[in-house]
């Protein structure tokens, strides 16, 4: 089977049962490619051979064959594809800047929330999302090197611990995944991209505001502006391949902060958090 | 066919390849870590636009890493060229480094992770001490049989990195493991490299490129460089020696001085058979007087060889055998029988002791080293 994932075609094969339908209830509406194209990434997703087959059995991730990590138990195959794809594109788009980030777009003004440990980049990325924004991606800020322009890849967002019941309870029109319990990034449901983010998965946006969220149990919610060059500092080490993209690198990252507004988003609750970038962009007069 | 063997024998052929087959070929190419090399090799030969969006990508996506890299390992170069215009032996650089910075074409695109120089044996220790008080080290979790093997039995120094570099440094006082049963005349081949202008290294003289070239390819553990290492060979000879017989014959001569003939014969008889590489016949006919082992040898590895480097899809049990018995032979010449036993046995238990103490870590996609 062949599918499209923003810029990326993926050839996906796999012998493991409830996979298969997880994937499909996840990106339905998305168009197959024709069978006899030429994609990116060549990825199977199958159950362990020898005694693991019936003892603990496990699922195994390959990209041309090649197994980059260990095997997932059976069960978490759908996490498993998630991760890893991630990890391929990662790998294999270097003539984008690649930033770990969540980009939303509403009004054809898009956010950048980048990741870091303890961020709530995806909650918060979720919360928008059921507030009516479109979601370009949970894990990657795909920059266009020729325009600047944020390219989609909408997948599955993985929702941990206890932001799955609070997503559940707050944006209950969304749709998501199965649970899977213990994962080694703990409990993990997936939200699922709206089928209008499918839809548009080709269409680019244009890059607004960079909001750095940072939540802390039970604070008050601050949104400080950034100077451009704290933004710029610590976008590069948010970047997966800033280093590796050199001079191209170098001028894309400089744009985004000249076109963007930057801000450091404290925040202990999401619905204040989401009303807050919200009023951004019901302030922004451009 | 591999799908990969054939467009490097005939790179302008790529423009015909069909859907299926370039499927084949992303894959061969991301195994073999060639997609920037062959990126390198295609834009002079055909029209990029005449090859599918995908594969454009995907090289030069690879093309741009790998100039990082390179990038990289020039900075290296700069570091060390400081020591080695203090110090009054040749500092020759290998392989890679060395087809980098005298700017060869196959360096084009071609992925290393590492850096490797070769200093005369006399010279080791000061050059180890010079390259400690610059900042280079060892790794932290060297561990005291590594350090052991490396220094009593290898023809390396442990591998180095200075603090503020990627990349790592080995530095080579011989061109083979101490133990082999190859012997090499490494005085002849230190005393024939050649200055690099405007640098302050060396680099072996042409003969001696292709020679190590092919050794290394012969003799590393299961051929690990695979097909990218032997199209160093090739291109290197087709580059340093086209159709001029008499520099083949010096080339032949020159492996036969140094203790060669059998690495050149093996790597020289996979380049005809993949790459259809051709020699003058009267160099081939010299070459496999001297090289070719016997009857029963010959062909096993013939065989062996090109399922190693050339798999073909569907033949991946072949490939695995292939890899296995290349890798009992690459330890088998290297070492004397009672050392390889205890050298195997070591090495199983250290695995087996790994697999037990980091069960369930290190495995997450996205803890990966970044950027491969």
């Amino acid at each position: 089977m062949c599918f499209r994932t923003g810029p990326f075609s993926v050839r996906l094969t796999s012998d493991v049962r409830g996979f298969g339908a997880t994937w499909q209830s996840c990106y339905s509406p998305m168009e197959l490619l024709p069978d006899d194209m030429v994609c990116h990434l060549r990825i199977s997703v199958m159950r362990e051979r020898g005694v693991r087959r019936w003892l603990g059995p496990q699922a195994v991730f390959r990209l041309e064959g090649i197994q980059p990590f260990e095997p997932y138990p059976l069960s978490q195959a759908f996490p498993m594809f998630e991760w890893g794809l991630n990890w391929c594109i990662a790998m294999s788009s270097h003539y984008h800047l690649l930033l770990h980030s969540a980009v939303l777009e509403k009004d054809g003004k898009a956010v950048i929330l980048p990741a870091q440990p303890g961020s709530g980049k995806t909650t918060l990325c979720a919360g928008l999302v059921g507030r009516g924004w479109r979601l370009l991606s949970d894990e990657f800020g795909i920059v266009r090197h020729s325009d600047g322009q944020l390219l989609p890849l909408p997948r599955a967002a993985p929702l941990k611990n206890e932001s799955i019941p609070l997503l559940a309870e707050s944006a209950p029109q969304l749709s998501f995944g199965p649970r899977f319990d213990r994962t080694r990034k703990g409990d993990v449901v997936h939200l699922f991209p709206p089928r209008e983010s499918l839809e548009r998965q080709l269409e680019s946006a244009t890059p607004r505001w960079i909001v750095f969220p940072r939540f802390q149990r039970g604070a008050a919610l601050e949104l400080i502006p950034q100077p451009p060059i704290v933004a710029l500092t610590r976008l590069v080490g948010n970047s997966f391949n800033y280093r590796v993209t050199g001079v191209s690198g170098f001028r894309s990252m400089s744009r985004l902060i000249r076109s963007t507004r930057s801000f450091q988003l404290l925040n202990g609750d999401l619905a204040a958090a989401v009303d807050a970038v919200e009023q951004l962009l019901a302030e922004d007069v451009l | 066919m591999n799908t990969l063997a054939a467009v490097l024998a005939n790179p302008a052929s790529a423009v015909d390849l069909g859907n299926a087959q370039w499927e084949q070929l992303l894959g061969e190419l991301r195994r073999a870590r060639m997609l920037a090399r062959l990126d390198a090799v295609l834009r002079a030969h055909c029209e990029e636009e005449l090859l599918p969006l995908a594969a454009r990508e995907l090289m030069r996506s690879d093309a741009i890493y790998v100039a990082n890299v390179q990038r990289a390992a020039r900075q290296e170069l700069g570091r060390l060229s400081s020591i080695a215009r203090e110090v009054d032996y040749p500092v020759i650089l290998l392989k890679g480094s060395a087809y980098l910075a005298a700017g060869l074409p196959v360096a084009q695109g071609r992925r290393q992770s590492d850096l490797d120089v070769l200093v005369p044996a006399s010279a080791l220790d000061d050059f180890e001490q010079r390259l400690r008080r610059e900042g280079w080290h060892f790794a932290a979790d060297l561990s005291a049989y590594d350090e052991h093997y490396y220094r009593e039995w290898a023809h390396e120094l442990p591998p180095m990195r200075h603090s503020r570099s990627v990349i790592e440094l080995d530095v080579h006082h011989s061109l083979i493991q101490r133990t082999s049963r190859v012997q090499l005349d490494i005085a002849s081949i230190v005393e024939a490299a050649r200055p690099l202008p405007d640098t302050p290294f060396h680099v072996l003289c042409d003969e001696d490129l292709i020679l190590h070239s092919a050794l290394h390819l012969v003799m590393s553990d299961e051929l690990r460089g695979g097909i990218r290492d032997l199209y160093d060979i090739h291109c290197l000879c087709v580059d340093f020696l086209g159709d001029d017989v008499v520099a083949w014959e010096r080339l032949i001569g020159r492996a036969r001085a140094v203790g060669l003939l059998r690495p050149l014969y093996y790597a020289l008889l996979a380049a005809r058979n993949l790459f259809a590489l051709r020699p003058p016949i009267t160099a081939w006919q010299v070459l496999c007087a001297g090289g070719k082992p016997g009857v029963l040898a010959d062909s096993v590895m013939r065989r062996l060889m090109r399922w190693h480097f050339a798999p073909v899809a569907g033949q991946q049990a072949r490939a695995a055998t292939a890899r296995q018995m290349l890798y009992l032979r690459s330890h088998w010449i290297r070492m004397p029988p009672a050392m390889l036993v205890r050298h195997l046995v070591n090495k199983c238990v250290v695995t087996l002791c790994d697999a037990r103490s980091s069960k369930g870590a290190s495995d997450d996609p996205q803890k990966l080293p970044r950027m491969e």
